[in-house]
């Protein structure tokens, strides 16, 4: 579904219509942010998870370092 | 009486009560508004400077069929100002603002229903929402409704200014529910489509709305996760604040590095400003022709507001840095063609103000600017004087003669400059507005400083 409406957006900006979109521009942006929500969701997720993964291996790295210098 | 600008919301009225500004709170609300106070929001957010202050007041009425559920008393600002009005750190600062706003909202299980850069207001030198009714409890699955606002009112303008050109944001002026955005998508330039954030929220945004217009499809079968909502915050965040606009030199950006005055000139003359200033006993000042706000940082006293208006979109960006970095909270920058000046714009030509409403100031500062008003752009003594009388209560205003050597760079091509621009007819014009209280030479200069007070009714002849 995702894909799809992805590829349907990038169609339509190769091949752009002149649809009147004053008649109702909020379903657009509806769709779009429907597409990014998953897509930024998704990232935003990894971006925590990525916090978690460094500061669980910087706990790890400055504890080997202290073990080192002990 | 209802503000001519409070009518888009039916959640409540802004209105004018002996002087002052209040807002009422309808019935169709209360929940909404119960649930920001008691979430601890609205704490939250007036902790952080972001949202503006207000007390609960007793019951005022504002229209006759208005469901009233409570009055509340905002935080006067001192001088309302517009997007149009702002040079790019300004609108960056206001669209910042927004989003965090919304990112604690929805730590409270609170959404921002709208995104109008109207809802900003600069107050000590921050930007802050003054629309306390802008929240709506969080629905899980639902989508940011202000999400196209967002783009028109702030990342089309910040765009435009950045990628096609930094005076791009008048066009604001022009829409005023915000650029639209196949026009962005047009006026931006092509490499953008390279750039993810550009190309997501404003080419594909400006194609998605132009797709679905046509097509009609069910909003409610599709839903927007919690966690999609934080990263559309964080992903507009991240793409808002890494906008800078390049260095570039403008005409005016670096006027105080290449001017005529000695060393000495230049401090007498800003003693000059402070003490007439001083004399005056100013609440507010508006300095015009302001530049980098030389003149404007002298005041530094806390209880003034100082509006300082550039037509230069560098010099006014310089400004408003300079202030942020060294935390002068009463000046505000803003951007003014005096030529040109912000006019009354929106439904009835009422929803916001002209510049001229927005006066009289108690003291106006025209400084090295009247000689360019006159030679530069043909608007001769009289016009001036008309127009100042109504902005202000006193004046410090500076004469440079024919014999100044930047008059003579301005005169310089301009065989056909016929007024009679010197000292007599410009005391003789202005004094029919104003009383010349005061006027004194800048030592070391061919320049004079006048302290002038207006006439009101008395004007003569």
């Amino acid at each position: 579904m995702v894909l799809l409406l992805v590829f349907i957006l990038l169609l339509n900006l190769i091949f752009p219509s002149t649809a009147m979109a004053y008649l109702d521009p909020g379903s657009g942006s509806y769709f779009l942010q429907v597409v990014l929500g998953l897509l930024l969701g998704f990232l935003f997720t990894l971006k925590i998870y990525w916090g978690h993964i460094k500061t669980y291996l910087q706990k790890i790295i400055s504890k080997l370092s202290n073990r080192i210098k002990e | 009486m209802v503000h001519p600008s409070s009518f888009r919301d039916p959640s409540g009225e802004i209105f004018l009560h002996q002087g002052q500004v209040y807002r009422n709170i309808s019935k169709l609300y209360k929940e909404n508004y119960l649930h920001l106070i008691n979430s601890g929001l609205y704490q939250e957010l007036v902790r952080l400077q972001l949202l503006i202050p207000h007390k609960e007041v007793r019951s005022i009425k504002s229209s006759p069929l208005f469901d009233h559920f409570k009055t509340i008393k905002p935080l006067q600002i001192p001088f309302i100002s517009y997007p149009y009005e702002w040079s790019i750190s300004q609108l960056k600062d206001a669209a910042l603002t927004i989003l965090t706003i919304q990112k604690i909202a929805l730590e409270h299980q609170m959404i921002l229903k709208d995104a109008s850069a109207y809802n900003i207001q600069f107050f000590q030198g921050k930007p802050i929402l003054i629309d306390t009714l802008s929240f709506e409890k969080y629905q899980e699955g639902q989508p940011w409704i202000a999400y196209r606002q967002f783009c028109m009112h702030f990342l089309a303008p910040l765009m435009l200014m950045k990628h096609t050109d930094r005076q791009l944001n008048k066009l604001m002026q022009l829409y005023i529910d915000g650029i639209p955005l196949d026009l962005a998508s047009k006026l931006l330039p092509v490499h953008t489509y390279l750039n993810r954030g550009i190309l997501f929220h404003l080419h594909l945004h400006s194609k998605a709305q132009v797709y679905f217009a046509s097509r009609h499809k069910d909003t409610k079968k599709s839903a927007v996760s919690r966690r999609g909502l934080e990263g559309l915050q964080d992903d507009l965040s991240n793409i808002v604040e890494k906008i800078t606009l390049a260095d570039s030199q403008t005409e005016w950006g670096d006027y105080y590095n290449n001017h005529n005055y000695s060393i000495k000139a230049l401090a007498e003359k800003s003693r000059l400003v402070s003490q007439l200033v001083k004399q005056t006993r100013p609440k507010t000042i508006w300095d015009f022709g302001s530049n980098n706000g030389m003149y404007s940082h002298l005041f530094k006293r806390k209880d003034l507001q100082i509006v300082s208006f550039d037509y230069d979109t560098q010099a006014v960006e310089s400004n408003y840095l300079y202030c942020r970095k060294y935390n002068l909270v009463t000046c505000l920058p803003l951007l003014m063609d005096l030529k040109n000046p912000s006019p009354e714009i929106g439904w009835g030509n009422q929803e916001r103000y002209s510049l001229t409403q927005r006066g009289p100031t108690d003291t106006l500062l025209v400084l090295a600017l009247l000689h360019h008003l006159v030679i530069t752009n043909n608007i001769p003594f009289i016009k001036l004087a008309q127009w100042f009388n109504q902005l202000c209560q006193n004046m410090i205003i500076e004469f440079v003669p024919k014999t100044d050597s930047q008059v003579k760079k301005l005169l310089a091509n301009r065989d056909n400059f016929l007024y009679d621009y010197d000292v007599e007819q410009f005391e003789r014009v202005f004094s029919k507005h104003f009383r010349i209280l005061k006027k004194q030479h800048i030592q070391d200069s061919e320049r004079i400083i006048y302290l002038m007070k207006t006439r009101g009714g008395e004007t003569l002849g």
